[in-house]
């Protein structure tokens, strides 16, 4: 995973240092972005605030990427509806 | 798609992306619009006040259907009880943009323009020759397609002026995340666009009720800065403030939606590529409305483009063109209001309830600027404060 962010660009790794603290580390880890479809307004705003590109709209449905996710949070704040939480990560595939 | 090669191709049809390339078909060259939702205008992400009707009206002919009601003034329960009135003909519109944007599309059909629904831009290629390339999806399939000049139109989610490199990536601290919750029935005041601002917790935003007399409902929503801690969502705030006031109000749809309120982007053209609208951040900083914006930056972009694409000439440095127009039009507008917006929310509550006296005053006397006089300290302490603030920023 170390290895992927390393082709990201400039701003991209700008990011990724500043979740270099302890508690970003645990979320890197640990945590994990969902979304609750039923309760989503399908207004796409996540898709625009996300710095990375992670989230991406393919007609109605939100596909996070997980391996572009910095865990930065923004979308968890943005969200209209409050449908994207953080969730404990299930064992690595 | 027809063709594999088109003069413009505009990617998203809201009403930016309709009225350029409605414009640019009128002045005779290949038009591609393509919308990534199955049905234009749908789900709806606005609270649907825009401009006078004539604004609307000089854009081509509209049904009448999309017009809701006409607004003769606003009404904003400021904080600390006070309310100011503002009573003016013809303010602005309340649209039905479930009815709005597929007229705009339709029209634009009409005059020649190739309009494509469920299809989505994945990629926008750098500069090959005189031409970009857009790969397509569509369910068919993956199309690439080549266009002399891209327009972006792609609204707050735009990815279009990332992937050609434009740095349009939006500041978490203003950027305003936002519900409007349809409620059967005319709340308030059908003449009337109602703000409430100011209260408890609606401090860096406002909730809105906006009456839309012919479908016989209301929009009432919110908008707030994005919060720095997430408690309640913003639907849920706004759903408790609508049962507040309102408790027996019958809640028939829920939409939501994020609106940037930084003032334009520094830089939104690039070689052979246009932002319009959202996706340069065309909104208004105050209020976050950007209907108007966006159709008068597509009508600015239609003719800049008519003319790069006439000299052969759609270089970065041409294209310029179209970011002073705009900023002409209403970029120094929305930079003072931006300033405006700053001032305020940084206020004191205290201050906040003096301030509204102040506009009370004005507002009063009929925007007369004598009236300020009235209430002398006031005004004096604002305008100080005011200054001070500004130049900070």
């Amino acid at each position: 995973m170390a290895n992927k962010r390393l082709i990201l660009p400039f701003y991209e790794i700008f990011l990724y240092y500043q979740t270099q603290t302890q508690d970003n580390l645990y979320f890197l880890k640990v945590k994990k972005l969902s979304h609750d479809r039923k309760n989503c307004l399908e207004c796409a705003g996540c898709v625009g605030v996300c710095p990375t590109m992670a989230l991406d709209m393919f007609g109605l449905d939100l596909q996070i990427n997980h391996d572009k996710c910095n865990r930065c949070g923004i979308c968890v704040r943005a969200c209209p509806a409050g449908v994207l939480n953080w969730i404990e990560k299930p064992d690595e595939k | 798609m027809k063709n594999k090669e088109y003069d413009v191709i505009v990617i998203g049809a809201g009403p930016g992306g309709s009225v350029i390339a409605r414009r640019l078909s009128q002045y005779g060259h290949s038009v591609l619009l393509i919308e990534k939702r199955e049905q234009i205008g749908f789900p709806v992400r606005c609270g649907e006040a825009s401009t006078t009707l004539e604004d609307i009206e000089s854009y081509g002919p509209i049904d009448e259907d999309c017009i809701e009601t006409i607004i003769d003034g606003l009404f904003v329960y400021g904080p600390g009880g006070t309310t100011v009135e503002s009573l003016k003909k013809d303010t602005g519109i309340m649209l039905n943009r479930e009815k709005f944007d597929p007229c705009l599309a339709k029209l634009a059909e009409q005059d020649g323009v190739e309009l494509v629904t469920n299809a989505r831009a994945e990629s926008v290629s750098a500069v090959i020759g005189k031409f970009r390339e857009v790969s397509i999806v569509t369910p068919e399939g993956t199309e690439k397609i080549k266009g002399r000049m891209i327009v972006g139109a792609d609204g707050m989610e735009s990815l279009v002026g990332r992937m050609a490199g434009l740095k349009c990536l939006h500041n978490v601290n203003s950027t305003c995340t936002g519900v409007d919750i349809e409620v059967e029935g005319i709340l308030t005041d059908p003449r009337y666009l109602t703000f409430w601002q100011g209260h408890d917790f609606i401090n860096d935003g406002y909730i809105w009720s906006f009456p839309k007399v012919k479908s016989n409902v209301t929009n009432f929503g919110a908008g707030f800065l994005i919060p720095k801690s997430k408690d309640l969502s913003i639907q849920d705030i706004t759903l408790q403030w609508l049962y507040k006031l309102f408790p027996e109000a019958k809640v028939n749809k829920i939409t939501g939606g994020l609106i940037s309120v930084s003032g334009n982007l520094k830089e939104y053209v690039t070689d052979r590529l246009i932002l319009v609208g959202d996706a340069a951040h065309h909104t208004n900083p105050l209020t976050g409305g950007g209907i108007a914006a966006a159709m008068r930056a597509a009508k600015e972009g239609a003719e800049v483009i008519h003319n790069g694409l006439i000299k052969d000439d759609l270089s970065k440095n041409f294209l310029k063109n179209y970011e002073e127009r705009c900023s002409i039009v209403f970029g120094k507008k929305h930079q003072l209001l931006l300033k405006f917006r700053k001032f305020l929310l940084g206020q004191k509550r205290e201050d906040q309830i003096e301030f509204y006296k102040v506009i009370k005053t004005f507002v009063k006397s009929n925007f007369s600027y004598l009236a300020l006089i009235k209430c002398p300290i006031i005004t004096l302490k604002c305008l100080y404060r005011y200054l001070r603030s500004s130049s900070k920023i």
